[in-house]
């Protein structure tokens, strides 16, 4: 497994992929502390952009997409999987390595984006009150989020393995961790039979948790996190091992 | 003794309700050259597939190094390389890179073997090139490359010279020879080029709609497309025993039927026939005989099939 993980981090190293998902991430944030501090609000402090941080977190979900993306390769598109299985290497190691190695490349990135939006923030604004105690608040707002960008890693990995194509794995992705809460919402309304159901299918999304953020249920979000991802692994690690690869 | 490199036992892949591979029992020896030979279809590329674990058999069983478990079959399989189909690696990385990661990913160790095995296809000259700007050529070589990388005992290489020059077909040959002379590499390939096939194969399967019509050595092949003169009497012993007598022929064989292959005497067959007239026999026909692969081939499936 160590090799396959080695192989993937080389391959991943040599896109230019990563290095233009971190530019247009870096150059967001640049841009968005270059906006506030032209808007000329002396109020803003350090505290006031880490808060911004905390409720920004749901974008995680959707920047999975890119990161596992990035780590698969199109392998369907490419047909590059038959030069890993003819060589004898087990379907169960080339699926858990690739969402290993895509979830070191989320950790690495969250990383380096999460630094360099503190570093900007320390460097352009001023500290508003006690600056370990923002940090520590972000810091358990991470620890919320982290299982559900994990379920979220599972959910995106399987659809890729799956389906016939990335594009089609990222519109369901898409529409189950974007859409799926207000088809929920609105048919909680309109049935009020269904009403209690729908409720308690909302809590089993990945993002409802982001939306209680600053409020934490830190139990809450591991458990839906985990679950999305051991329900989602299992079944496409089991759809893979079937496949055939062309 | 020899040693089974690869077994098949009744072979079979079913897509719905069709069969593409139907029962199919190959046995290939180390040191063998297997020359896979079927038209378009016929099921060869699905016979290496299921061998390399792309796809998985409807019934029968694969045999790779004596291994036929699941996790031996794994573990046999990192000896082989394989080119099925057109070679896929990624476009965005050069041919160094592609092999690099796959270096990596086998755990293959030696700070040479990307540049050796970029040597041996001559494609070491490809620089920052990624691999979607690659010609057909290079990029069967490429996939070689990568077959080869793990200095494999078997070889599976399906329409391997596709896109090839004819001098990359000469230093294709001849590299695939030097393997097996030199390493006792055993490889199956399927061409669609007889020819290219009956320069290299040491041993053929002949495969037609999904069945193994016949599997025979290359001696076996030159055997029986050797130039003869057939001969259709009514009485073969006592004909076969003429010439022996009268003309001195002695290599022939007698077949069922009232037939005679004669592989001597091929200049003289006005000579052989009036020697049976004369001596009372019937002679229903003469025919000058010969064939190449392809001839044996088609022979085999029953002619060209039109349409």
């Amino acid at each position: 497994m160590v090799k396959y993980l080695n192989a993937e981090l080389y391959k991943v190293r040599h896109r230019i992929y990563l290095l233009g998902f971190l530019a247009v991430i870096l150059g967001g944030i640049s841009a968005l502390f270059l906006l506030v501090k032209l808007d000329g609000n002396q109020n803003v402090t350090v505290d006031d952009m880490l808060y911004i941080l905390g409720m920004a977190l749901i974008a995680g979900l959707y920047l999975i997409v890119a990161v596992c993306d990035m780590v698969f390769s199109d392998q369907y598109k490419f047909n590059t999987l038959k030069n890993e299985v003819s060589y004898g290497l087990p379907r169960m190691r080339i699926y858990f390595g690739k969402l290993t190695a895509a979830a070191i490349m989320c950790v690495i990135l969250c990383v380096v984006i999460a630094a360099y939006y503190l570093l900007l923030s320390l460097l352009l604004f001023p500290q508003g009150g006690d600056l370990s105690e923002a940090l520590r608040g972000v810091g358990e707002q991470f620890f919320q989020a982290l299982p559900l960008w994990l379920g979220g890693l599972g959910l995106y990995q399987a659809l890729l393995f799956t389906m016939k194509g990335s594009t089609s794995a990222t519109v369901v992705y898409f529409l189950v961790v974007g859409m799926l809460d207000s088809v929920l919402k609105l048919m909680g309304l309109l049935l009020p039979t269904m009403a209690a159901m729908c409720q308690e299918l909302l809590g089993c999304l990945l993002q409802t948790p982001f939306a209680q953020l600053p409020l934490l249920d830190i139990p809450h979000a591991w458990l839906v996190g985990l679950g999305w991802l051991t329900v989602s692994t299992l079944v496409g690690a089991f759809v893979f091992q079937k496949r055939e690869i062309n | 003794m020899t040693e089974n490199v690869l077994v098949t036992r009744d072979l079979t892949k079913q897509y719905g309700s069709t069969t593409v591979v139907d029962h199919v029992n190959i046995t290939i020896q180390k040191g063998d050259i297997y020359g896979l030979v079927g038209r378009n279809g016929a099921g060869k590329t699905t016979i290496i597939r299921m061998a390399v674990a792309q796809t998985i058999p409807s019934g029968g069983e694969v045999e790779l190094f004596g291994a036929t478990g699941v996790r031996e079959l794994g573990q046999a399989r990192s000896r082989i390389g394989a080119m099925v189909e057109i070679p896929s690696f990624y476009p965005y990385l050069t041919a160094r890179e592609n092999l690099e990661y796959y270096r990596r990913q086998r755990g293959i160790a030696g700070p040479h073997v990307v540049e050796d095995a970029l040597e041996q296809v001559n494609l070491t000259d490809t620089g920052k090139k990624k691999f979607k700007t690659f010609s057909l050529g290079m990029k069967q070589r490429l996939g070689l490359a990568l077959a080869l990388m793990n200095r494999p005992d078997l070889l599976f290489l399906d329409e391997p010279i596709n896109g090839l020059d004819p001098e990359g077909i000469v230093e294709f040959r001849n590299l695939l020879l030097e393997l097996n002379r030199q390493y006792q590499t055993t490889i199956l390939i399927s061409s669609h080029i007889l020819s290219e096939l009956q320069s290299l194969a040491t041993c053929y399967g002949f495969i037609d709609k999904g069945h193994l019509l016949e599997q025979l050595t290359a001696n076996e092949l030159a055997e029986k497309c050797r130039d003869c003169l057939e001969l259709k009497v009514d009485d073969a012993p006592k004909a076969a025993a003429l010439m022996e007598k009268e003309l001195g022929l002695r290599d022939f064989e007698v077949l069922p039927g009232g037939a005679i292959r004669l592989y001597e005497g091929l200049e003289i067959p006005q000579k052989i026939t009036n020697l049976l007239v004369a001596q009372g026999i019937s002679l229903y026909g003469v025919e000058h005989r010969g064939a190449n692969l392809e001839d044996y081939f088609l022979n085999l499936i029953g002619g060209v099939h039109h349409g």
